[in-house]
Protein backbone atom coordinates (compact mmCIF):
# COMPACT_ATOMS: atom_id res chain seq x y z
CA UNK A 1 0.00 0.00 0.00
CA UNK A 2 2.74 2.28 0.90
CA UNK A 3 4.52 1.25 -2.07
CA UNK A 4 1.47 1.89 -4.18
CA UNK A 5 1.47 5.06 -2.62
CA UNK A 6 4.60 6.38 -3.49
CA UNK A 7 4.91 5.33 -7.22
CA UNK A 8 1.66 6.65 -7.65
CA UNK A 9 1.72 9.86 -6.11
CA UNK A 10 5.34 11.10 -4.88
CA UNK A 11 7.09 9.61 -7.70
CA UNK A 12 5.89 11.39 -11.18
CA UNK A 13 7.10 14.75 -9.48
CA UNK A 14 10.34 13.80 -8.28
CA UNK A 15 10.83 12.07 -11.95
CA UNK A 16 10.19 15.61 -13.38
CA UNK A 17 12.31 17.43 -10.90
CA UNK A 18 15.10 14.99 -11.93
CA UNK A 19 14.79 14.72 -15.08
CA UNK A 20 14.86 18.67 -15.28
CA UNK A 21 18.11 18.64 -13.59
CA UNK A 22 19.83 16.00 -15.59
CA UNK A 23 18.27 17.23 -19.27
CA UNK A 24 19.76 20.40 -18.39
CA UNK A 25 23.11 18.51 -17.63
CA UNK A 26 23.10 16.91 -20.81
CA UNK A 27 21.66 19.77 -23.30
CA UNK A 28 24.73 21.90 -21.81
CA UNK A 29 27.03 18.94 -22.72
CA UNK A 30 25.87 18.55 -26.10
CA UNK A 31 25.89 22.29 -26.80
CA UNK A 32 30.00 22.53 -25.62
CA UNK A 33 30.52 19.42 -27.96
CA UNK A 34 28.96 20.77 -30.65
CA UNK A 35 30.22 24.25 -30.20
CA UNK A 36 27.04 25.40 -29.87
CA UNK A 37 27.44 26.72 -26.61
CA UNK A 38 26.45 30.29 -27.75
CA UNK A 39 22.56 29.25 -28.20
CA UNK A 40 22.73 28.98 -24.31
CA UNK A 41 22.61 33.08 -24.23
CA UNK A 42 19.15 32.59 -26.36
CA UNK A 43 17.89 30.09 -24.29
CA UNK A 44 17.77 32.57 -21.80
CA UNK A 45 14.99 35.05 -23.61
CA UNK A 46 13.60 32.36 -24.88
CA UNK A 47 13.05 30.28 -21.40
CA UNK A 48 11.79 33.92 -19.87
CA UNK A 49 9.15 34.52 -22.29
CA UNK A 50 7.74 31.11 -22.12
CA UNK A 51 7.75 31.37 -18.12
CA UNK A 52 6.01 34.73 -18.54
CA UNK A 53 3.61 33.19 -20.62
CA UNK A 54 2.90 30.47 -18.43
CA UNK A 55 1.56 33.35 -15.97
CA UNK A 56 -1.91 33.44 -18.58
CA UNK A 57 -2.81 30.54 -15.92
CA UNK A 58 -2.37 33.07 -13.01
CA UNK A 59 -4.16 36.04 -14.02
CA UNK A 60 -6.99 33.93 -15.55
CA UNK A 61 -7.71 32.61 -12.16
CA UNK A 62 -7.59 35.80 -10.18
CA UNK A 63 -9.94 37.28 -13.29
CA UNK A 64 -7.98 39.59 -14.99
CA UNK A 65 -8.51 37.57 -18.18
CA UNK A 66 -11.64 35.30 -19.66
CA UNK A 67 -9.54 33.37 -22.43
CA UNK A 68 -9.60 30.10 -22.53
CA UNK A 69 -10.49 26.93 -19.70
CA UNK A 70 -8.79 27.12 -16.05
CA UNK A 71 -7.96 23.48 -16.18
CA UNK A 72 -6.10 23.45 -19.91
CA UNK A 73 -4.51 26.99 -18.92
CA UNK A 74 -3.18 24.62 -15.72
CA UNK A 75 -1.98 22.30 -18.07
CA UNK A 76 0.31 25.11 -19.52
CA UNK A 77 1.19 27.16 -16.55
CA UNK A 78 3.13 23.26 -15.65
CA UNK A 79 4.50 22.75 -19.12
CA UNK A 80 5.40 25.93 -20.02
CA UNK A 81 7.13 26.57 -16.18
CA UNK A 82 8.95 23.34 -16.66
CA UNK A 83 10.39 23.86 -20.24
CA UNK A 84 11.02 27.07 -19.70
CA UNK A 85 12.64 26.78 -16.16
CA UNK A 86 14.70 23.25 -18.10
CA UNK A 87 16.23 26.12 -20.86
CA UNK A 88 16.96 29.35 -18.10
CA UNK A 89 18.92 26.32 -16.40
CA UNK A 90 21.14 25.55 -19.36
CA UNK A 91 21.24 29.35 -20.42
CA UNK A 92 23.10 29.50 -16.41
CA UNK A 93 24.65 26.61 -17.61
CA UNK A 94 27.23 25.29 -14.61
CA UNK A 95 28.85 28.31 -13.69
CA UNK A 96 29.10 29.93 -10.40
CA UNK A 97 29.68 33.61 -11.10
CA UNK A 98 27.60 36.00 -9.92
CA UNK A 99 24.96 35.91 -6.70
CA UNK A 100 22.20 37.38 -8.36
CA UNK A 101 21.47 35.61 -11.36
CA UNK A 102 22.74 32.49 -9.56
CA UNK A 103 20.21 33.30 -6.53
CA UNK A 104 17.47 33.80 -9.33
CA UNK A 105 18.43 30.40 -11.02
CA UNK A 106 18.30 28.94 -7.59
CA UNK A 107 14.91 30.65 -7.16
CA UNK A 108 13.67 28.97 -10.03
CA UNK A 109 15.00 25.84 -9.20
CA UNK A 110 13.11 25.99 -5.88
CA UNK A 111 9.98 27.17 -7.70
CA UNK A 112 9.02 24.63 -9.95
CA UNK A 113 10.02 22.31 -6.93
CA UNK A 114 7.05 23.61 -4.71
CA UNK A 115 4.64 23.98 -8.19
CA UNK A 116 5.64 19.94 -8.53
CA UNK A 117 4.75 19.81 -4.84
CA UNK A 118 1.33 21.66 -5.78
CA UNK A 119 0.59 19.46 -8.58
CA UNK A 120 0.94 16.19 -6.51
CA UNK A 121 -1.13 18.01 -3.31
CA UNK A 122 -3.67 19.50 -6.41
CA UNK A 123 -3.90 15.08 -7.20
CA UNK A 124 -4.51 13.97 -3.92
CA UNK A 125 -6.64 16.31 -2.81
CA UNK A 126 -9.06 15.38 -6.00
CA UNK A 127 -8.83 12.09 -4.83
CA UNK A 128 -9.87 12.77 -1.80
CA UNK A 129 -12.89 14.91 -2.58
CA UNK A 130 -14.33 11.80 -5.11
CA UNK A 131 -14.27 9.88 -2.31
CA UNK A 132 -15.84 11.95 -0.15
CA UNK A 133 -18.45 12.28 -2.49
CA UNK A 134 -18.81 8.58 -3.09
CA UNK A 135 -19.20 7.79 0.18
CA UNK A 136 -22.11 10.61 0.43
CA UNK A 137 -23.61 9.70 -2.43
CA UNK A 138 -23.97 6.03 -0.71
CA UNK A 139 -25.56 7.92 2.38
CA UNK A 140 -28.79 8.58 -0.46
CA UNK A 141 -28.26 12.50 -0.32
CA UNK A 142 -29.64 14.60 -2.75
CA UNK A 143 -27.31 16.06 -5.54
CA UNK A 144 -28.03 19.22 -3.67
CA UNK A 145 -27.12 18.15 -0.37
CA UNK A 146 -23.92 16.48 -1.61
CA UNK A 147 -22.39 19.78 -3.16
CA UNK A 148 -23.23 21.72 0.15
CA UNK A 149 -21.66 19.54 2.13
CA UNK A 150 -18.66 19.08 0.02
CA UNK A 151 -18.27 22.69 -0.07
CA UNK A 152 -18.03 23.04 3.25
CA UNK A 153 -15.65 19.94 3.71
CA UNK A 154 -13.97 21.61 0.67
CA UNK A 155 -10.48 20.04 1.35
CA UNK A 156 -9.10 20.75 -1.81
CA UNK A 157 -9.69 24.63 -1.65
CA UNK A 158 -7.98 24.15 1.65
CA UNK A 159 -4.97 22.35 0.75
CA UNK A 160 -4.30 24.22 -2.47
CA UNK A 161 -4.69 27.51 -0.34
CA UNK A 162 -1.97 26.59 2.15
CA UNK A 163 0.36 25.73 -0.64
CA UNK A 164 -0.17 28.66 -2.70
CA UNK A 165 0.83 30.93 0.81
CA UNK A 166 4.11 28.99 0.09
CA UNK A 167 4.39 29.13 -3.97
CA UNK A 168 3.74 32.54 -4.34
CA UNK A 169 6.44 34.34 -2.66
CA UNK A 170 8.87 31.98 -3.51
CA UNK A 171 7.82 32.85 -7.12
CA UNK A 172 7.71 36.51 -5.99
CA UNK A 173 11.29 36.19 -5.12
CA UNK A 174 12.48 34.20 -8.14
CA UNK A 175 10.47 37.32 -10.09
CA UNK A 176 11.95 40.00 -8.14
CA UNK A 177 15.67 37.97 -9.09
CA UNK A 178 15.26 37.24 -12.60
CA UNK A 179 14.17 41.18 -13.15
CA UNK A 180 17.22 42.31 -11.51
CA UNK A 181 19.24 40.15 -13.98
CA UNK A 182 17.23 41.26 -17.16
CA UNK A 183 17.33 45.24 -16.10
CA UNK A 184 21.47 44.72 -15.31
CA UNK A 185 21.70 42.69 -18.02
CA UNK A 186 19.86 45.28 -20.15
CA UNK A 187 21.91 48.13 -19.03
CA UNK A 188 25.23 46.16 -19.51
CA UNK A 189 24.99 44.38 -22.41
CA UNK A 190 25.60 45.18 -25.58
CA UNK A 191 22.69 45.41 -28.08
CA UNK B 1 -1.68 39.54 -3.27
CA UNK B 2 -0.20 42.64 -0.30
CA UNK B 3 1.74 39.96 0.80
CA UNK B 4 3.25 38.55 -2.38
CA UNK B 5 4.15 42.29 -3.20
CA UNK B 6 5.78 42.74 0.38
CA UNK B 7 8.18 39.46 -0.94
CA UNK B 8 8.64 40.71 -4.16
CA UNK B 9 9.97 44.62 -3.09
CA UNK B 10 12.22 43.12 -0.36
CA UNK B 11 13.86 41.16 -2.27
CA UNK B 12 14.05 43.72 -5.10
CA UNK B 13 15.67 45.95 -2.27
CA UNK B 14 18.04 43.33 -0.85
CA UNK B 15 19.29 42.95 -4.25
CA UNK B 16 19.98 46.03 -5.68
CA UNK B 17 21.83 46.72 -2.12
CA UNK B 18 24.11 43.45 -2.96
CA UNK B 19 24.49 45.31 -6.19
CA UNK B 20 25.87 48.38 -5.44
CA UNK B 21 27.96 47.36 -2.31
CA UNK B 22 29.78 44.47 -4.24
CA UNK B 23 29.05 44.55 -7.74
CA UNK B 24 31.65 42.75 -9.34
CA UNK B 25 30.32 39.86 -6.95
CA UNK B 26 27.07 40.49 -7.67
CA UNK B 27 26.62 40.67 -11.70
CA UNK B 28 29.91 39.75 -13.28
CA UNK B 29 29.22 37.43 -16.15
CA UNK B 30 32.84 35.80 -15.68
CA UNK B 31 35.88 36.22 -14.43
CA UNK B 32 37.94 39.60 -14.77
CA UNK B 33 41.20 39.49 -16.92
CA UNK B 34 43.82 39.69 -14.68
CA UNK B 35 44.96 43.38 -16.34
CA UNK B 36 41.73 45.23 -15.44
CA UNK B 37 41.67 43.47 -11.75
CA UNK B 38 41.49 47.13 -10.62
CA UNK B 39 38.57 47.79 -12.20
CA UNK B 40 36.58 45.00 -10.78
CA UNK B 41 34.15 47.47 -8.84
CA UNK B 42 33.80 50.07 -11.06
CA UNK B 43 32.09 48.60 -14.37
CA UNK B 44 31.11 51.72 -15.90
CA UNK B 45 35.27 52.42 -16.71
CA UNK B 46 34.30 50.03 -19.33
CA UNK B 47 30.87 49.50 -20.04
CA UNK B 48 28.61 52.62 -21.17
CA UNK B 49 24.19 52.15 -20.84
CA UNK B 50 23.18 49.74 -23.65
CA UNK B 51 26.12 49.53 -25.81
CA UNK B 52 28.26 47.52 -23.76
CA UNK B 53 32.06 47.87 -23.64
CA UNK B 54 32.09 50.47 -26.31
CA UNK B 55 35.49 51.04 -28.09
CA UNK B 56 35.12 54.79 -26.89
CA UNK B 57 36.02 53.58 -23.46
CA UNK B 58 39.06 51.10 -24.49
CA UNK B 59 40.92 53.35 -26.25
CA UNK B 60 40.49 55.93 -23.31
CA UNK B 61 42.78 54.18 -21.78
CA UNK B 62 44.74 52.16 -24.50
CA UNK B 63 46.46 54.35 -27.21
CA UNK B 64 45.96 52.17 -30.39
CA UNK B 65 49.30 53.12 -31.96
CA UNK B 66 51.07 52.22 -28.61
CA UNK B 67 49.52 48.74 -28.50
CA UNK B 68 52.44 46.27 -27.98
CA UNK B 69 54.61 48.81 -27.53
CA UNK B 70 53.46 50.81 -24.02
CA UNK B 71 51.45 49.87 -21.37
CA UNK B 72 48.02 51.87 -20.54
CA UNK B 73 50.18 53.72 -18.38
CA UNK B 74 52.49 54.99 -21.02
CA UNK B 75 55.21 53.09 -19.92
CA UNK B 76 57.83 51.23 -22.35
CA UNK B 77 57.21 47.36 -22.55
CA UNK B 78 60.18 45.47 -21.61
CA UNK B 79 60.23 43.28 -24.69
CA UNK B 80 57.85 45.03 -27.14
CA UNK B 81 55.58 43.26 -29.47
CA UNK B 82 55.85 44.35 -33.23
CA UNK B 83 53.30 41.79 -34.00
CA UNK B 84 50.61 42.83 -31.50
CA UNK B 85 51.55 46.48 -32.86
CA UNK B 86 51.33 45.35 -36.83
CA UNK B 87 48.00 43.90 -35.87
CA UNK B 88 46.43 46.20 -34.04
CA UNK B 89 47.07 49.54 -36.21
CA UNK B 90 45.39 47.75 -39.08
CA UNK B 91 42.21 47.27 -37.51
CA UNK B 92 41.89 50.68 -36.27
CA UNK B 93 38.54 50.59 -38.03
CA UNK B 94 36.43 47.58 -36.09
CA UNK B 95 35.15 47.70 -32.16
CA UNK B 96 37.52 46.10 -29.75
CA UNK B 97 34.98 43.75 -28.57
CA UNK B 98 34.88 41.97 -32.32
CA UNK B 99 37.90 40.14 -30.73
CA UNK B 100 38.32 40.83 -27.07
CA UNK B 101 35.91 39.80 -24.14
CA UNK B 102 37.29 40.86 -20.78
CA UNK B 103 34.68 38.71 -18.50
CA UNK B 104 36.65 35.12 -19.76
CA UNK B 105 39.12 34.25 -16.87
CA UNK B 106 42.48 35.68 -16.07
CA UNK B 107 44.60 34.64 -18.41
CA UNK B 108 44.71 37.54 -21.40
CA UNK B 109 44.72 34.78 -24.15
CA UNK B 110 41.39 33.60 -23.08
CA UNK B 111 40.30 37.38 -23.38
CA UNK B 112 41.00 37.30 -26.97
CA UNK B 113 38.98 34.26 -28.22
CA UNK B 114 36.24 36.51 -29.58
CA UNK B 115 39.18 37.00 -32.42
CA UNK B 116 38.34 35.71 -35.91
CA UNK B 117 40.07 36.49 -38.86
CA UNK B 118 36.69 37.85 -40.43
CA UNK B 119 37.51 40.97 -38.67
CA UNK B 120 40.72 41.91 -40.35
CA UNK B 121 41.09 44.25 -43.19
CA UNK B 122 41.48 42.22 -46.82
CA UNK B 123 45.54 43.43 -46.95
CA UNK B 124 45.86 42.00 -43.37
CA UNK B 125 44.39 39.05 -44.17
CA UNK B 126 46.12 38.09 -47.11
CA UNK B 127 49.51 38.44 -45.44
CA UNK B 128 49.49 35.60 -43.10
CA UNK B 129 53.08 35.82 -42.59
CA UNK B 130 52.50 39.42 -41.17
CA UNK B 131 51.40 37.53 -37.73
CA UNK B 132 51.99 34.15 -38.20
CA UNK B 133 55.90 34.29 -39.42
CA UNK B 134 57.25 31.86 -37.42
CA UNK B 135 55.13 29.20 -38.02
CA UNK B 136 55.93 29.42 -41.46
CA UNK B 137 57.21 25.25 -41.56
CA UNK B 138 60.91 25.26 -42.33
CA UNK B 139 60.96 22.26 -44.90
CA UNK B 140 61.86 21.81 -48.52
CA UNK B 141 57.81 22.18 -48.97
CA UNK B 142 57.45 25.57 -47.61
CA UNK B 143 60.34 27.03 -49.03
CA UNK B 144 59.56 26.27 -52.52
CA UNK B 145 56.53 27.85 -52.50
CA UNK B 146 55.64 31.41 -52.13
CA UNK B 147 54.15 33.15 -48.45
CA UNK B 148 50.70 32.85 -50.04
CA UNK B 149 49.65 30.58 -47.36
CA UNK B 150 46.08 30.82 -48.02
CA UNK B 151 46.38 28.78 -51.87
CA UNK B 152 46.71 25.76 -49.86
CA UNK B 153 45.41 26.54 -46.08
CA UNK B 154 42.31 27.89 -45.06
CA UNK B 155 42.23 30.26 -42.17
CA UNK B 156 39.77 27.94 -39.63
CA UNK B 157 42.49 25.14 -39.64
CA UNK B 158 46.12 24.97 -40.81
CA UNK B 159 45.89 20.85 -40.80
CA UNK B 160 43.02 20.75 -43.31
CA UNK B 161 45.21 22.27 -46.34
CA UNK B 162 44.87 21.36 -49.98
CA UNK B 163 48.38 21.09 -51.72
CA UNK B 164 48.26 22.17 -55.70
CA UNK B 165 51.74 20.33 -57.36
CA UNK B 166 51.24 24.03 -60.03
CA UNK B 167 51.89 25.77 -57.09
CA UNK B 168 55.88 24.62 -57.73
CA UNK B 169 56.00 26.49 -61.12
CA UNK B 170 58.02 24.38 -63.95
CA UNK B 171 60.79 24.39 -61.47
CA UNK B 172 62.46 20.65 -61.94
CA UNK B 173 61.86 19.73 -58.67
CA UNK B 174 62.36 15.83 -57.77
CA UNK B 175 59.78 14.32 -56.14
CA UNK B 176 61.53 12.56 -53.58
CA UNK B 177 62.53 15.93 -51.69
CA UNK B 178 59.55 15.64 -50.21
CA UNK B 179 57.65 11.83 -50.74
CA UNK B 180 60.94 10.88 -49.26
CA UNK B 181 60.75 6.69 -48.45
CA UNK B 182 57.54 6.93 -50.67
CA UNK B 183 59.16 5.15 -53.87
CA UNK B 184 58.07 1.01 -53.50
CA UNK B 185 60.86 -1.31 -52.56
CA UNK B 186 59.78 -3.54 -56.20
CA UNK B 187 61.42 -4.50 -59.09
CA UNK B 188 59.79 -1.72 -61.32
CA UNK B 189 61.17 1.13 -59.28
CA UNK B 190 64.70 -0.38 -57.23
CA UNK B 191 66.34 -0.63 -60.59
CA UNK B 192 65.46 3.22 -61.67
CA UNK B 193 68.46 5.60 -62.00
CA UNK B 194 67.75 8.34 -60.05
CA UNK B 195 67.43 10.88 -62.91
CA UNK B 196 64.31 8.98 -63.87
CA UNK B 197 61.53 11.19 -62.87
CA UNK B 198 58.28 10.31 -61.14
CA UNK B 199 56.30 12.03 -63.24
CA UNK B 200 57.03 10.40 -66.58
CA UNK B 201 54.91 7.06 -65.28
CA UNK B 202 52.92 9.26 -62.59
CA UNK B 203 51.14 12.16 -62.57
CA UNK B 204 50.82 14.98 -59.45
CA UNK B 205 47.11 13.98 -59.33
CA UNK B 206 47.55 10.21 -57.81
CA UNK B 207 50.33 7.51 -57.86
CA UNK B 208 47.49 4.95 -59.37
CA UNK B 209 47.09 4.40 -62.33
CA UNK B 210 50.59 5.21 -63.05
CA UNK B 211 50.87 5.55 -67.38
CA UNK B 212 54.03 3.31 -67.52
CA UNK B 213 54.19 2.22 -70.78
CA UNK B 214 55.83 -1.05 -71.67
CA UNK B 215 54.99 -1.19 -75.24
CA UNK B 216 57.98 1.22 -75.53
CA UNK B 217 60.66 -1.55 -74.47
CA UNK B 218 58.45 -4.29 -75.60
CA UNK B 219 54.85 -5.05 -76.56
CA UNK B 220 52.76 -8.09 -75.20
CA UNK B 221 51.10 -10.69 -77.34
CA UNK B 222 49.67 -13.82 -76.75
CA UNK B 223 52.97 -15.87 -76.87
CA UNK B 224 54.51 -13.18 -74.51
CA UNK B 225 52.16 -12.18 -71.48
CA UNK B 226 52.92 -9.59 -69.00
CA UNK B 227 53.35 -11.72 -66.12
CA UNK B 228 56.69 -10.41 -65.03
CA UNK B 229 58.50 -13.34 -64.20
CA UNK B 230 58.45 -15.44 -67.91
CA UNK B 231 61.17 -12.56 -68.57
CA UNK B 232 62.62 -10.94 -65.52
CA UNK B 233 64.25 -12.98 -63.40
CA UNK B 234 65.75 -10.53 -60.86
CA UNK B 235 62.49 -9.72 -58.73
CA UNK B 236 64.54 -6.70 -57.42
CA UNK B 237 65.78 -5.45 -60.63
CA UNK B 238 63.46 -5.06 -63.37
CA UNK B 239 65.80 -3.70 -65.73
CA UNK B 240 67.41 -7.33 -66.24
CA UNK B 241 65.21 -9.46 -68.62
CA UNK B 242 66.31 -12.62 -70.41
CA UNK B 243 64.56 -13.88 -73.67
CA UNK B 244 65.87 -17.13 -73.03
CA UNK B 245 63.71 -18.35 -70.70
CA UNK B 246 61.85 -19.58 -73.28
CA UNK B 247 62.54 -22.93 -75.53
CA UNK B 248 61.89 -21.02 -78.93
CA UNK B 249 64.87 -18.71 -78.20
CA UNK B 250 67.79 -20.64 -77.81
CA UNK B 251 71.16 -19.06 -77.18
CA UNK B 252 73.05 -21.05 -80.05
CA UNK B 253 70.51 -20.18 -82.60
CA UNK B 254 69.94 -16.94 -81.90
CA UNK B 255 73.70 -16.65 -82.00
CA UNK B 256 73.91 -18.59 -85.15
CA UNK B 257 71.34 -16.74 -86.84
CA UNK B 258 72.35 -13.03 -86.07
CA UNK B 259 76.10 -14.06 -86.60
CA UNK B 260 75.06 -15.31 -89.93
CA UNK B 261 73.45 -11.41 -90.70
CA UNK B 262 76.45 -10.08 -89.66
CA UNK B 263 75.48 -8.63 -86.62
CA UNK B 264 77.53 -9.32 -83.25
CA UNK B 265 75.96 -7.15 -80.72
CA UNK B 266 72.84 -8.88 -79.93
CA UNK B 267 72.77 -9.45 -76.03
CA UNK B 268 70.04 -6.72 -75.83
CA UNK B 269 67.68 -8.04 -77.74
CA UNK B 270 64.76 -5.18 -77.47
CA UNK B 271 66.82 -2.70 -78.59
CA UNK B 272 66.03 -3.85 -82.15
CA UNK B 273 62.89 -7.10 -81.08
CA UNK B 274 60.16 -4.49 -79.90
CA UNK B 275 57.55 -7.75 -80.14
CA UNK B 276 57.43 -10.84 -80.69
CA UNK B 277 56.23 -10.22 -84.12
CA UNK B 278 59.63 -11.48 -86.44
CA UNK B 279 58.54 -9.68 -89.55
CA UNK B 280 58.84 -5.83 -87.60
CA UNK B 281 62.39 -5.90 -87.62
CA UNK B 282 62.78 -6.21 -91.44
CA UNK B 283 59.43 -4.20 -92.29
CA UNK B 284 61.04 -1.42 -90.28
CA UNK B 285 64.75 -2.05 -91.99
CA UNK B 286 62.84 -1.59 -95.64
CA UNK B 287 60.88 1.30 -94.81
CA UNK B 288 64.17 2.77 -93.54
CA UNK B 289 65.56 2.13 -96.61
CA UNK B 290 63.01 3.50 -99.06
CA UNK B 291 62.90 6.56 -96.59
CA UNK B 292 66.47 6.98 -98.17
CA UNK B 293 66.16 6.55 -101.21
CA UNK B 294 68.61 3.34 -101.44
CA UNK B 295 65.73 0.57 -102.40
CA UNK B 296 67.37 -2.62 -103.49
CA UNK B 297 65.19 -3.17 -106.72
Amino acid sequence: MALKFVFSKIVPSIFLFISLLLLTILIDYLLHLSGFVWVGKYLGIVGTLIIISSFIYSLRKRKLIQIGTPKRLLQNHELFGWSGALMILVHGGIHFNAIIPWLALFAMIVVVASGLTGKYLLKEAKESLKEKQIELKSKNLSPDEIEKELFYNSLLVDTMQKWRKVHMPLTMIFAALALLHIIITLLLWRW
Amino acid sequence: MKRTLIFFSVTILIGLTVVFLFPYYAINPGVLVKGHSNLRNNCFACHSIGSGAPTENCIACHNLSEIGIKTSAGALIEKPNSKTSQLHKSVADIQCYNCHTEHNGLSLENATLNFTHSVLPKQTLNNCVGCHLDKKPANYLHNSVSSDCSACHIIESWKQAEFKHELLGEKNIDCRNCHTNKIPDDGIHKGLANNIRCLQCHSTNAWKPSTFDHAKYFRFDKNHPSDCSSCHNLKENFKSYTCYNCHEHKPSEISNKHLEEGIKDFDNCVKCHRSGDEDELKRKENRNKRDRGDDDD
